[in-house]
């Protein structure tokens, strides 16, 4: 059976909202836990770093759209790498083209960033942030950050398939990355040593821009350039890994 | 007597199907353990150097000392959250006593705490970390944090065969008091009053009381320690009310 673009999408769609069911339907709160739950960890936050001054920048506007952005690739890495597994008995039984498995748990993860930015304009409004055209550049942002995300999470789910303490060691990467992309506090702050190797780093890269885009009003052309050279390196080298190994997967599932 | 023997031959057993389950899984399993406070160590530190206030001195081993009580206080009190679900079918098909199960995790926990405080060694060495009498102190510590993980254990374990989410609300949790349980931000970071909320969180107790023991040998205020004991008891009688109650409307839901 020959699968058209609108097939392809229809099957995404399915398999996401089954998804977003599944997921918001076995828990008491449910969707209104993706605006909570980000609410919760700013408060915290707020709290335990109050002692920074970030010249006009509340805190609770730095530090939740960081997070907001961040968290999209993290919950979206983590849960595409077992889609293959979770998924077993529709990739032996039908013909669906591999890859809707993998999207659907990435696009799980961008309506989860919807969600969130409702947090995300709640306290933009609270703390009357003035958004300027730049506001654009945030939602070309996330675009490549999707971009970007997909990328690894084909790479990751691959790996998954065959070696299964990718998770554990990725889960805990996670962990570890999120103190280092500036996310807690602004890089300004980051001793000398690491602040150019952060700097470079796609995933401090892709919150920055939101940061700017929506609280400075500015952009800058390196890191638009950084944002999109990433985004498309990481698809590459995703699909090209995926496509080798997807016979070896086949098999092995 | 006998049946004493029992149990500890059966928590063995058990102990020991973990084990191997775990090692089979992840190759790196008995390695990360170790690997795991020491990288978070090299990072932390590395990257809030700057905010933390310098008159920290071998902020690694802050850091380190942190960490891995953290650690044990999350890996054991989440495993023993699902110990009972995880072993439903010996529960329902033995006579064993359901709290077995509980402790058993708590006990793996433990061992690993241990385990990486292997590491601890060195790094005192390293950071010429003066170890004096206080360090006898150590061992009560520990018995008492490991007491009020287990109670902590019961209560979850209880709560997640009625209640489900509260898996995914207690690792929300746990993300969170990493960085309000003093893991690896000293206290005068906090502000006035957040500071005194947190000399009530027992992670941070067990980790401010561990630390003052171990690395710089001061004695502590006796409100720190009754905050505590204080704990550990009502932890206690917590948890065994709770568990004696709601033991067999459990073992039923399972």
């Amino acid at each position: 059976m020959e699968y058209g673009l609108k097939q392809y999408i229809f099957v995404i769609r399915e398999l996401t909202s089954r998804e977003i069911k599944r997921k918001y339907s076995r828990s008491v709160l449910g969707i209104l836990w993706s605006v909570l739950q980000p609410l919760l960890f700013m408060f915290v936050m707020t709290a335990v770093f109050s002692g920074f001054t970030l010249n006009d920048i509340s805190y609770p506007v730095y530090y939740l759209t960081g997070y907001t952005t961040w968290s999209m690739f993290s919950i979206a890495t983590t849960t595409a790498m077992t889609a293959y597994e979770d998924n077993k008995l529709l990739f032996q039984k039908t013909k669906l083209p591999r890859e809707v498995f993998v999207l659907s748990r990435d696009y799980t993860s961008l309506v989860n960033l919807g969600f969130s930015s409702i947090a995300l304009l709640l306290v933009l409004i609270f703390f009357k942030v003035q958004i300027k055209w730049t506001v654009v550049v945030f939602f070309i942002d996330v675009i490549f950050e999707l971009i970007f995300t997909i990328g690894i999470s084909f790479l990751l789910a691959t790996i998954y398939v065959f070696y299964k303490d990718i998770k554990f060691i990725w889960q805990n990467i996670i962990v570890m990355l999120v103190h280092m992309i500036a996310i807690f506090y602004p890089i300004e702050r980051y001793p000398d040593s690491v602040r150019e190797f952060t700097a470079h780093n796609p995933l401090f890269i892709y919150p920055d821009i939101a940061r700017k885009s929506i609280i400075n009003g500015t952009c800058e052309v390196d890191q638009l350039m950084a944002m999109f050279m990433w985004a498309i390196g990481a698809l590459l080298i995703g699909l090209i890994i995926f496509k080798l190994a997807e016979n070896s997967i086949i098999k092995k599932i | 007597m006998e049946r004493v023997k029992q149990y500890f031959f059966v928590l063995q057993q058990i102990g020991y199907k973990e084990q191997r389950k775990k090692s089979s899984e992840t190759n790196l399993g008995v390695v990360w353990n170790v690997l795991n406070p020491l990288l978070y160590m090299v990072i932390l530190s590395t990257y809030y150097n700057n905010i933390i206030i310098h008159d920290i001195d071998r902020f690694p081993v802050f850091v380190f000392t942190g960490i891995t009580i953290y650690n044990f206080y999350n890996s054991a009190t989440k495993s023993a959250m699902k110990s009972l679900v995880n072993n439903k079918n010996l529960l329902i098909k033995t006579k064993l006593p359901i709290e077995v199960f509980v402790v058993n995790s708590i006990y793996s926990g433990f061992r690993e705490f241990l385990f990486s405080s292997i590491a601890l060694i060195p790094i005192c060495i390293y950071y010429q970390v003066h170890i004096t009498w206080r360090v006898i102190f150590v061992i009560p510590i520990l018995i008492i944090t490991a007491s009020i993980i287990t109670s902590i254990g019961r209560i979850l374990a209880i709560c997640y065969t009625f209640f489900g989410d509260i898996e995914y609300l207690y690792s929300v949790l746990m993300s969170m008091l990493v960085f309000v349980s003093g893991t690896f931000l000293p206290m005068a970071n906090y502000p006035e009053n957040i500071r005194y909320i947190l000399t009530y969180n027992p992670i941070f107790l067990s980790i401010f009381l561990y630390r003052n023991n171990l690395m710089y040998g001061l004695p502590s205020h006796w409100s720190v320690w009754g905050k505590f004991l204080g704990w550990f008891v009502v932890l206690l009688v917590l948890s065994r009310l709770l568990f004696d109650k709601k033991k067999d409307s459990c073992v039923s839901m399972l």
